[in-house]
């Protein structure tokens, strides 16, 4: 690259690389055709007789059944078909959280903001290796955008561009511009589901990469609320393992990242408190979206990106 | 506590910004950002509680490393009971330890050990603060005082002599160590030459010790003690006579006499002890025993072995003066009498009333009649006891010679009479009276029992006198024996030296009074020859008296040891004719056994002022004070030292637990 080049540029360049190469990698072996889809069509894999109905192809009408039974019967197959793939990501405040993680070194660390968009832009990947239409929405404080999905390159090459956007700005944002943002007023996330609800098309598939962390009552039947109109909700709670196990010990002052609000405690003392209130909050989450025919899966920062990408693909793969 | 540099402790008043630091930073924890903060329940009072008390406790640390920091740069000195070398200079030290181990030192201290025990711990601690370069001496200051160890700088063979003193009955000897320890001092080349008195100062004269640059520790030797010793046992044909002194009547009280043979048991029946005189009666067969013994003993000479103890009480402060061997009475004993024939002469034959009295007594003694009375110590050598009856008073080349020859053993008893009235120009009666006697006409009849002193209830003969004038002196320290009834002295006694001085009030003539009548007289003579033959028989010498010996002898102690023999000097072995001596420094009997395996005893005993006589708590003479004090001031610096280096290591422990403790994950979490 030429030196003329700013470096601010390049290293933008070097991350967007950076991001797409790594999602490209963890995407890869995911491919259109492996997905079934689910409506019935003219695939080549049988899925089952029906009455014969008036204005049927008859190209479909089984014979055999037909001197066998006496009766019209038309033969059905599962049909490869493109579907809409939605992405929603949180980059609130608290998806700025790195946790600790001591067997590297600081700069390595990854925030829950970075692996939510990692895994977006590998299931962009995947995806279009589907032929899916792909759709995006983020939210951070105080601002939210919404792509809806679209089929082609061009859609997934501007969901791509969005991401990577997003990765940049976590970067170059400082903590200082993080408590502005704070103070400039918190994500809605009820209004983005409803606005979600409303815009994307039936039987799309939405993945909502989040903490899910400062979600009320509200916010979570609106977010339940997306699994109408044969759509299917993908939920990954992105937790460190800080958040999960609560290593903390002694007398200390929390502060909340979003709300500001204060708690001191002592560390040993309410491990167990805290584990039972964040299990207990998060198994809320989940019964209310299984009973819509959602999903909510765990992803820790600590994991292999990719058994979570699997348990994304592979629960999207089975809705179609 | 003193400080060598008081403007230091200042330093301590940088403990107001930890106070202030804590005050400042005590109330909260510092806040750490966490983005499931909404799951945390609060326990605001259990951790403001653990905070505050980690706060505390480091807050206590770091004011308590503070005061340490402030007394170290003050340099603090306390005043303790361990001694210490202390240096005018800088310089090296010369020391002359002059450790008094005399029978007083036997005594036990507050804390439970013997004065001995205590000096010996002083000097020790003294040597332990010796450097490379200093040099002590070690002068014992019991009877004789001795060099016993010379100057050296080898300070391990001077704590090693230390090890090798141990407790005697000598008598006190401070001004011969005294002059011993200067002595050895004038040959050393240090400049600082302190010499050191470890010494209860248990002497009579201890105001008259010439003291002028000796440091005198207390070091816990002077504390007053409680004590009753049995200082003679003399065996008479019935009974033996014991002499008890003691510091109070509370040690005396409630205690017995008891006599034991060699193997331990009893053969005479326990008497009530008194301080004084105590006559223990023999039972009849015992007697004969005894003069069986006594017969036999000229044969042999073991068999003198008769043992009198003092039962034991819980305000004895010396424990092993309570026995006392029991010698016989001595068959060479020279009494020299002088009296007038014309005044108190036995009207019924020829001699005067003492020597009949004296040979009544049938104690085998030689009488020797004086016609004057010695000017020349060396004529009075060969007495152990002399009477006087009705002197007209001593001029002084007499009292010098009867002072000498007392304070060397000997026992005096005058017999004052009417001849006081006609004293010569320059004669008095010292030593026997620091006054001037009275001869005065008297309305008392004779003398009153209940006011009897060391002599008891033979006073009772002596209750009419018939008396009809009688001699007066004013009291003095002596002790009084017995008393006319309107409270006049009878019969009074002095010590001096190791001699003993008696005074009666009467003559002995039967014309001025029945004195000599009564068996009571007869007793009194008993006991001043008894006496006489304690403190200056040829078998009985004072502990630490040298005893010449043969180079071939054998001499055992009281406690079984054998005493090492030590060559006399030149000049000492052509006047005592031996060329080798002992020199016994417990009391008790030793056995001295010739070539020829023949055995002799001779017994050693006890000096009676080292019992009785109290620390001396004033001094005539000035002494080093400043220094004293010194030596009991000791550095703490090191220690406080240390104690800062604990402290610190406990805060940096301290702070690193709770650092790791409060170490939070969020901090580092955010990005």
């Amino acid at each position: 690259m030429p030196s003329s080049v700013p470096l601010r540029s390049r290293l933008a360049d070097t991350r967007r690389s950076r991001l797409a190469l790594r999602a490209r990698e963890l995407a890869s072996g995911w491919a259109a055709g492996s997905h079934r889809a689910d409506r019935k069509g003219s695939g080549v894999e049988f899925a089952g007789h029906r009455a014969y109905t008036p204005g049927d192809d008859l190209r479909h009408l089984d014979r055999h059944a037909l001197l066998r039974h006496k009766q019209l019967l038309i033969r059905e197959f599962f049909t490869d078909t493109e579907r809409g793939l939605h992405l929603v990501v949180d980059v609130t405040s608290s998806m700025h959280y790195r946790g600790r993680d001591e067997s590297k070194a600081s700069a390595e660390r990854e925030t829950k903001a970075e692996r939510a968009l990692l895994l977006a832009a590998a299931l962009a990947h995947v995806g279009r290796e589907a032929g899916d239409h792909l759709g995006l929405s983020w939210i951070s404080d105080g601002a939210r955008k919404t792509q809806k999905p679209k089929g082609g390159a061009e859609a997934f090459e501007h969901i791509m561009h969005e991401l990577v956007s997003l990765d940049q700005d976590l970067s170059t944002r400082a903590p200082t511009e993080k408590k502005s943002e704070q103070e400039g007023g918190g994500a809605n996330f009820e209004d983005l589901f409803r606005e979600l609800g409303s815009a994307i098309p039936r039987g799309t598939i939405v993945v909502v990469l989040s903490d899910l962390l400062d979600l009320d009552r509200a916010q979570i039947r609106s977010l339940s609320a997306l699994c109408t109109r044969k759509r299917t909700v993908r939920a990954a709670q992105i937790l460190t393992p800080e958040e999960v196990e609560f290593p903390f010990d002694g007398a200390l002052r929390f502060l909340d990242l979003e709300s500001g609000r204060e708690v001191e405690t002592d560390g040993g003392q309410v491990k167990t408190d805290y584990i039972e209130r964040l299990e207990a909050y998060t198994a809320d989450i989940r019964k209310q979206l299984l009973a819509q025919g959602g999903q909510l899966i765990r992803a820790r920062t600590d994991e292999d990106p990719k058994d979570t990408l699997r348990h994304l693909a592979s629960g999207a793969a089975s809705e179609r | 506590m003193t400080f060598l540099i008081p403007l230091a402790l200042l330093i301590a008043a940088f403990a107001v910004f930890p106070l202030l630091a804590h005050a400042l930073r005590r109330g909260r924890a510092s806040p750490h950002h966490f983005p499931a903060t909404r799951f945390v329940p609060s326990r605001t009072t259990t951790a403001r509680q653990r905070h505050r008390l980690e706060d505390r406790w480091l807050l206590l640390l770091r004011i308590l490393l503070l005061a340490c920091l402030a007394l170290l740069a003050a340099t603090p000195f306390v005043k303790c009971s361990r001694l210490s070398l202390g240096r005018t200079d800088g310089a090296s030290v010369a020391a002359a330890l002059v450790i008094d181990d005399s029978a007083s030192m036997r005594a036990k201290t507050a804390g439970g050990s013997t004065r001995l025990e205590a000096a010996l711990e002083g000097a020790r601690q003294l040597l332990g603060t010796a450097r490379s370069g200093d040099s002590f001496s070690i002068v014992l200051a019991g009877h004789p005082a001795r060099v016993h160890t010379s100057t050296t700088t080898e300070l391990g063979s001077v704590r090693d002599a230390l090890d090798t003193i141990r407790a005697t009955d000598r008598k006190t000897d401070i001004a011969s160590a005294l002059d011993l320890a200067r002595s050895l001092q004038e040959e050393v080349p240090q400049s600082d030459r302190p010499i050191v008195l470890l010494s209860d100062l248990s002497i009579p004269e201890a105001s008259s010790l010439d003291l002028e640059g000796v440091i005198l520790p207390e070091a816990g030797l002077r504390s007053p003690m409680e004590n009753c010793a049995l200082v003679s046992a003399v065996m008479s044909p019935d009974a033996v006579q014991t002499e008890i002194t003691c510091t109070s009547e509370n040690a005396i009280k409630g205690r017995k006499l008891q006599l034991f043979d060699t193997r331990g048991t009893a053969i005479g029946s326990a008497v009530a002890a008194q301080d004084g005189a105590v006559r223990l009666p023999l039972a009849r067969k015992d007697k004969k025993a005894g003069d069986k013994k006594a017969g036999a003993k000229k044969e042999s000479p073991n068999m003198d072995a008769l043992e009198v103890r003092l039962t034991t009480s819980d305000v004895d402060d010396i424990e092993d003066d309570d026995r006392c061997v029991v010698i016989d009475s001595p068959a060479a004993l020279s009494v020299g009498i002088r009296a007038d024939q014309g005044t108190a002469g036995v009207k019924t034959g020829a001699g005067t009333v003492l020597q009949a009295a004296v040979e009544a007594l049938d104690r085998g003694v030689r009488v020797q009649s004086l016609s004057l009375l010695p000017e020349d110590p060396r004529e009075l050598e060969p007495l152990s006891a002399l009477l006087i009856d009705d002197p007209s008073g001593f001029v002084p080349e007499v009292r010098e010679a009867v002072t000498t020859w007392t304070e060397q053993g000997g026992v005096g008893l005058v017999l004052l009479g009417p001849a006081i009235a006609r004293a010569p120009l320059g004669s008095d009666f010292a030593p026997f009276l620091r006054s001037s006697p009275s001869w005065k006409a008297t309305t008392s009849s004779g003398a009153d029992p209940s006011q009897a002193g060391a002599l008891g209830p033979l006073t009772t003969g002596w209750v009419d006198l018939g008396a009809r004038h009688r001699a007066t002196w004013a009291e003095d320290d002596a002790q009084t024996l017995a008393r006319w009834d309107d409270g006049s002295p009878l019969v009074s006694e002095r010590a001096l030296g190791r001699g003993l001085l008696l005074t009666v009030s009467l003559p002995s003539s039967v014309d001025e009074s029945d004195l000599a009548l009564r068996p009571a007289f007869l007793e009194l003579l008993d006991y001043a020859i008894s006496q006489s033959a304690i403190r200056r028989g040829a078998r009985a010498t004072p502990v630490g008296e040298r005893w010449g010996v043969d180079p071939t002898a054998t001499v055992t102690g009281p406690d079984g040891s054998e005493l090492a023999k030590q060559p006399f000097a030149a000049t000492e072995g052509t006047s005592t004719g031996y060329s080798d001596f002992v020199e016994p420094e417990l009391a008790g009997r030793y056995t001295i056994t010739h070539a020829d395996e023949e055995a002799t005893s001779r017994v050693a005993m006890r000096d009676l002022s080292e019992h009785v006589t109290q620390p001396s708590q004033t001094l005539g003479s000035p002494r080093d004070e400043k220094r004293a004090q010194g030596m009991a001031r000791v550095g703490i610096s090191r220690e406080i030292a240390l104690l800062t280096l604990v402290l610190g290591a406990i805060e940096l422990a301290f702070r690193m637990l709770a650092r790791t403790r409060r170490r939070s994950p969020l901090r580092e979490g955010i990005s």
